[in-house]
């Protein structure tokens, strides 16, 4: 019995160190100098509360894919890319759930490709961790911890004017046209069932808080192919969702030549335009308000004119 | 699942510990080896048959080699003439035995781990013998820990021939003998004797072998995580474009090697034997601070010790005493006199054990080459050795003294460096090709102008390296004084001791060479 008490007393030290520890290096804001990871979608933590009202989540597909700027400019639709390289679900959510704690969205895009990346309960446990105990994830900060780690808090301040996109200018043709890409086949793309698990707790998460969730597939001739679509779209009645593919059903349509940055595998900032355009009207369509006059929303335009600027003028 | 994964440490092994704890005496060990099976089915998958078979085999071989010897007694006890050609005649059938029995085990070796190897230089020679013919080469998916179970096997085998032990007529207590779950990936390669026996009886669990057993795992986390995935930043660096870098950054890169593979190698098993630890079976040692070893040879009796035991045992003495080595060794010392004639029959068993040594390592002329070295090394050691001690006589050197000790230690360290560049480097060819570049193109240019920061470590990382391994050297300093280190903690009051402990995980929590901007070092000895 002594040795139980031991263990525990033990064991709850130990989370008293983990927690102590965590606080001193979790950062204490949401910049890269703070040492914030994943900045870019890290940015809506410092807009304003409710007032994003759509948002974007899935993998580098979606930050290169869709430019919320381009949408305000055009609709003064409010939107943010909630986007990061290669995402895997648990981390789509954890990053709505995160970004729903600050804002109410109507519409929350959930981009398709994210749902066929394969991860382990491992990866989900690790990442649990981390979200329990930033110190996990922060540990390496060691290296530029500063006194006010040991006694600030945290305060999220920054914002991103290019709203999570990445703005990509680089032009690069595939070399020849992926056979596989959209060709149609009777076969269909399995989603594993540790992802549908998460798929269905996004859905979940936002039909909770009476979100409207869109299938969403961008342009990606590498990325995409029949049998994802045909998974998405079964996905998509099942769940009673709208799914908008933007890979075969493409009314606008991608120039290849032009379009891709990589070679087909991710748009560029031309790409960018014409998908954020055709999800604009989608959403415009869908009774999203226009802020553009609203005073609330002045930073909005400020970012738009930093959008330009520093993107299109740089050199 | 590897025995520094989450999986493994958190969830495998705790699991295992309680359902270990919970089951009655007599079923113990069924859990032990339902948990070993269940971890080498998830690590080999299908691949588990070739231990399945390894097992069912030297069960059969040791019954039938028992079998002979009975039937051996039975027909002495019945004749009263010629009682030695007897004994002779069953001795040659049990050899024949034996002959099979490890046929097949280095069978299955041979073809997952060398046939590849083998063809291709078959092939090379057709080729130039202009003969217009070329083997297919096959690979297969070798099971993962094939090169540690079948050397448990083979000395099963070899010590029930010899008499050392009773075969085993429980087949589960076999089984669980060579398939037990801390050692099937990466050793210690132990004998029958040493666990069997412990892994079958059942042990409680206790208080005071879980707190052993996890500080032990603890301090091999340290190693790995600290030291070792930090270090592969900068390995995975020079030894994938190695020629492009100076010769001081390729020593850097074989220093850094060295230093990762040990601890690598060591705190995996550190984790290993605190894992058995837990369960009251004491599994041998594998290292015993090697760097504190006068000469190579020394130092191959204190890294991967089993291994050297094991071909030592099984290879060293069975070729050195064979009738033929003892005649041999009659006619050197005849010629080369006590010291040199024994010395250099040894060399031949010597070159018959790193030649094998280099080969089990891996099927490559680097691996070769590797075994070669030292072998060159530890003959020359030998043969030098009356020399430089007459030397150190003649000129009054002291060679206890610290002086004496620390040049011992870079000749050794900067051997060992050069054996592991090779033993690293992709082919024989980019071996020499990086040891051509340490020596040629060697300067401390990119240490000054901050060059080898350009790595993939900083500063601060190399800081972290160097207090941990500092660290690491007072402990293997105290362990070399005779102090047990462990047993002293223990004696400490509570929060001492806590104190200790706490300091240690956080150390690790907040140093370890996780998260982005570091790689962790695969297992390397499991692929051996």
């Amino acid at each position: 019995m002594k040795n139980v008490i031991k263990a525990i007393v033990f064991f709850m030290i130990f989370l008293v160190l983990l927690g102590v520890s965590s606080y001193v290096f979790v950062p204490k804001n949401n910049t890269t100098k703070f040492g914030i990871r994943q900045k870019e979608a890290n940015g809506i933590l410092g807009e304003e509360n409710n007032t994003i009202d759509a948002l974007f989540v899935g993998d580098s597909l979606v930050y290169t894919a869709i430019s919320p700027m381009v949408i305000w400019e055009k609709y003064g639709i409010s939107s943010y890319d909630l986007s990061t390289s290669a995402q895997f679900l648990y981390e789509s959510y954890s990053f709505l759930d995160k970004a729903l704690k600050t804002q109410k969205p109507k519409i929350v895009f959930l981009e398709v490709n994210t749902f066929f990346r394969k991860y382990k309960l491992t990866n989900v446990i690790g990442a649990e961790g981390k979200k329990i105990f930033p110190v996990f994830e922060y540990h390496n900060r060691w290296k530029k911890l500063s006194i006010n780690d040991f006694f600030s808090n945290v305060n999220y301040t920054w914002t991103d004017y290019n709203k999570g996109y990445r703005f990509m200018d680089k032009i690069s043709a595939p070399d020849d046209v992926n056979k596989d890409y959209m060709r149609e086949t009777k076969e269909i793309k399995e989603i594993p069932k540790l992802n549908y698990r998460y798929i269905k707790m996004l859905i979940e998460l936002c039909q909770s808080k009476n979100i409207e969730v869109v299938l969403l597939s961008t342009p990606s001739m590498k990325n995409y192919n029949y049998k994802k679509y045909k998974a998405a779209k079964e996905l998509a009645k099942e769940f009673n969702l709208d799914y908008l593919d933007l890979n075969l059903d493409f009314k606008i349509g991608i120039d290849w030549s032009i379009d891709s940055m990589d070679g087909g595998d991710h748009l560029n900032w031309q790409g960018a335009l014409k998908v954020s355009n055709y999800l604009g009207l989608f959403m415009k369509e869908r009774g999203l308000a226009n802020h553009k006059n609203n005073p609330k929303y002045a930073s909005w335009n400020t970012d738009l004119k930093n959008y330009k600027n520093k993107n299109f003028n740089k050199k | 699942m590897n025995y520094l994964s989450i999986l493994y440490l958190f969830l495998f092994l705790p699991l295992t510990v309680i359902i270990y704890h919970i089951v009655k005496k007599k079923y113990k060990w069924r859990v032990l080896l339902l948990a070993s099976y269940i971890f080498f089915f998830l690590i080999s998958g299908n691949l588990l048959i070739y231990l399945l078979f390894t097992t069912l085999s030297i069960h059969h071989f040791g019954m039938w080699l028992e079998k002979i010897d009975g039937e051996c007694g039975k027909v002495l006890n019945e004749t009263v003439e010629d009682k030695k050609e007897i004994k002779e005649q069953f001795k040659r059938k049990k050899r024949k035995v034996l002959f099979l029995g490890i046929l097949i085990q280095v069978g299955i070796l041979f073809v997952y781990k060398y046939m590849p190897f083998f063809t291709v230089n078959i092939n090379s020679i057709f080729n130039l013998l202009n003969i217009p013919y070329q083997f297919k080469i096959i690979k297969l998916l070798a099971p993962i820990g094939v090169s540690f179970y079948t050397l448990e096997a083979l000395s099963y085998m070899i010590d029930v021939y010899n008499k050392k032990i009773n075969a085993d007529d429980n087949l589960g207590r076999l089984a669980l003998y060579l398939a037990f779950f801390p050692q099937i990936m990466e050793g210690p390669i132990a004998r029958y004797s040493e666990t069997a026996e412990s892994l079958y009886e059942g042990h409680k669990i206790t208080f005071k072998n879980i707190c052993f057993g996890s500080q032990r795992i603890l301090w091999g986390i340290l190693k790995k995580f600290i030291i070792a995935d930090r270090l592969n930043v900068v390995v995975k660096a020079i030894f994938a474009t190695g020629s492009n870098y100076d010769g001081g950054l390729v020593l850097l890169g074989a220093i850094s090697y060295t230093l990762m593979l040990y601890m690598e190698f060591s705190g995996t098993i550190d984790v290993v034997i605190g894992s058995a630890e837990i369960f009251d079976v004491h599994l041998p040692e594998n290292f015993r601070q090697p760097f504190f070893a006068k000469n190579i040879s020394e130092f191959w009796m204190r890294w991967h010790i089993t291994l050297g035991a094991w071909f030592k045992d099984y290879i060293f003495y069975p070729v050195s005493l064979s009738k033929k080595m003892k005649k041999f060794t009659i006619k050197a010392r005849k010629i080369l006199g006590n010291y040199f004639g024994p010395i250099m029959v040894g060399s031949v068993a010597l070159f018959a054990v790193w030649s094998l040594n280099g080969l089990w390592h891996g099927a490559g002329w680097n691996y070769i080459f590797f075994g070669m070295y030292h072998f060159v090394l530890i003959v020359l050691g030998s043969f030098l050795e009356p020399g430089v001690r007459k030397l150190c006589h003649k000129l009054h050197i002291n060679r206890d003294n610290l002086l004496y000790r620390f040049m011992q230690f870079s000749k050794l360290f900067i051997l060992v460096v050069i054996g592991e560049l090779f033993f690293r480097a992709n082919t024989l060819k980019e071996g020499f090709r990086l040891f051509g570049n340490i020596i040629n193109n060697f300067t401390l240019n990119s240490f000054f102008n901050n060059e080898f920061l350009k790595l993939g470590l900083d500063r601060a990382d190399y800081v972290i390296i160097i207090i941990t391994l500092i660290i690491i050297f007072v402990i293997g300093l105290l362990k070399e004084k005779g102090v047990n280190i462990r047993e002293s903690i223990a004696s400490k009051n509570i929060v001492i001791r806590w104190v200790i402990y706490f300091s240690l995980i956080m150390f690790i929590i907040i140093f370890g060479a996780y998260g982005p901007g570091y790689a962790p070092v695969d297992p390397i000895y499991a692929n051996f």
